[in-house]
């Protein structure tokens, strides 16, 4: 739903990296999303190649990486993927928060919740 | 002395790491400390259009009022019908517009606190925008997060948005006066709801009659 306006968060921030270093052209650039986001990875894509026209990143490459989730048990502190469910009823994969050791479902989420832009590669 | 330049076509990384939800994180925690230091309990209402949102904070304000110094802060992509409704009760809301954005962020909400007199508060209501999807990315700050469904919207409204529900620490099913004609089971929307979060507290509710509020009160304990 909000993916042009974080893929416009997303481009502004790389062109306003490649302004204050001058950089001619932007070659590739390297996104992380996390897998518990709203953020859709085609649409991102499909974005950024519309915001990037008539601008040093046109022809950049883009390589988006999924980011899986992991949590931690605040109870048995287990740490590592979360129990994924595949169940007819959702539909999808829905990663269930119940700690898949203790069963507890006082959980911290480590990863999977990024929109990370990691680095640009560039020219000048 | 001959300066050295940059070759032609020098090609090399730049190194960002910048998390754009993270940026939203942590202005959430910001604003988390902001309400503590004043002692202020905040609750992030969402939902989709219409579920009966402001009723409910309405509701909430006229059992509430008198114990607690209240302030709203009514999220809406346009108008202050919301606004107007709450002030009614003589309560302070501030107004946000997204404009065309679908859901409030923690930026948002600092620039909002700003206008309250925060020592004066007890509590803060925030409505989100009617939206059950895009609120569960942005994080406000909020000391519990709240969702409002009702039978109007169909027996399968929690099972195709599990996420917000896997977020949420209190889920009020409202408008049961309606089940019947809309045949709709609460009960089935709540199991629903626990199956994908079984820490939420689920209450049923009457927003128009006022039935539910007192449990409400309670499962928001603050
Ligand atoms: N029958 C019935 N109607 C209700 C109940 N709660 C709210 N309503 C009605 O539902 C309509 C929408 O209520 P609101 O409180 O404006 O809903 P909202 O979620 O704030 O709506 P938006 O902010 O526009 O997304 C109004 O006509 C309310 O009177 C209820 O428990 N039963
Ligand atoms: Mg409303
Ligand atoms: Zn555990």
């Amino acid at each position: 739903m909000h993916d042009l306006s974080v893929s416009q968060a997303i481009a502004r921030t790389i062109l306003k990296q490649a302004k204050e270093k001058r950089v001619r052209e932007i070659l590739s650039v390297n996104l992380e999303l996390g897998e518990l986001t709203f953020l859709n990875p085609e649409q991102i894509h499909f974005w950024l190649k519309e915001l990037f026209k008539d601008t040093p990143a046109q022809g950049a490459k883009i390589y988006i990486k999924k980011i899986f989730s992991r949590i931690k048990c605040k109870k048995c502190e287990y740490e590592g993927s979360m129990s994924l469910r595949d169940d007819s009823f959702f539909h999808i994969y829905f990663p269930l928060l119940r700690c898949p050791r203790c069963n507890s479902t006082s959980l911290e989420i480590k990863t999977g919740r990024e929109c990370l832009i990691r680095r640009m590669k560039v020219s000048t | 002395m001959e300066p050295i330049k940059a070759e032609e076509g020098e090609i090399f990384d730049i190194e960002l790491e910048e998390d754009l939800l993270r940026k939203n994180e942590e202005l959430a925690r910001r604003n988390r400390k902001i309400l503590d230091e004043y002692k202020i309990v905040a609750i992030d209402i969402m939902g989709s259009i219409g579920t009966g949102k402001t009723s409910l904070i309405k509701n909430l304000i006229s059992h509430l009022k008198g114990k607690y110094e209240i302030g709203v802060i009514a999220g809406d992509l346009t108008t202050t019908i919301d606004a107007d409704r709450i002030e009614k009760e003589g309560i302070k809301v501030i107004q946000v517009n997204t404009g065309k954005e679908c859901h409030l962020d923690a930026n948002l909400i600092k620039k909002a606190l700003k206008k309250f007199d925060l020592g004066a508060l007890d509590l803060l209501f925030i409505e989100n925008v009617g939206n059950l999807i895009c609120p569960a990315d942005f994080p406000l700050g909020s000391h519990c997060r709240m969702v409002v469904v009702s039978v109007t919207e169909g027996p399968w409204m929690v099972r195709k948005h599990p996420y917000i529900f896997s977020q949420a620490d209190v889920v009020v099913i409202n408008k049961i006066d309606l089940a019947e004609a809309m045949k709709v089971s609460p009960e089935k929307l709540a199991d629903d709801v626990y199956k994908i979060n079984p820490a939420v507290k689920v209450i049923p509710a009457n927003c128009i009659a006022g039935k539910g509020m007192k449990e409400i009160i309670q499962a928001l304990s603050f």
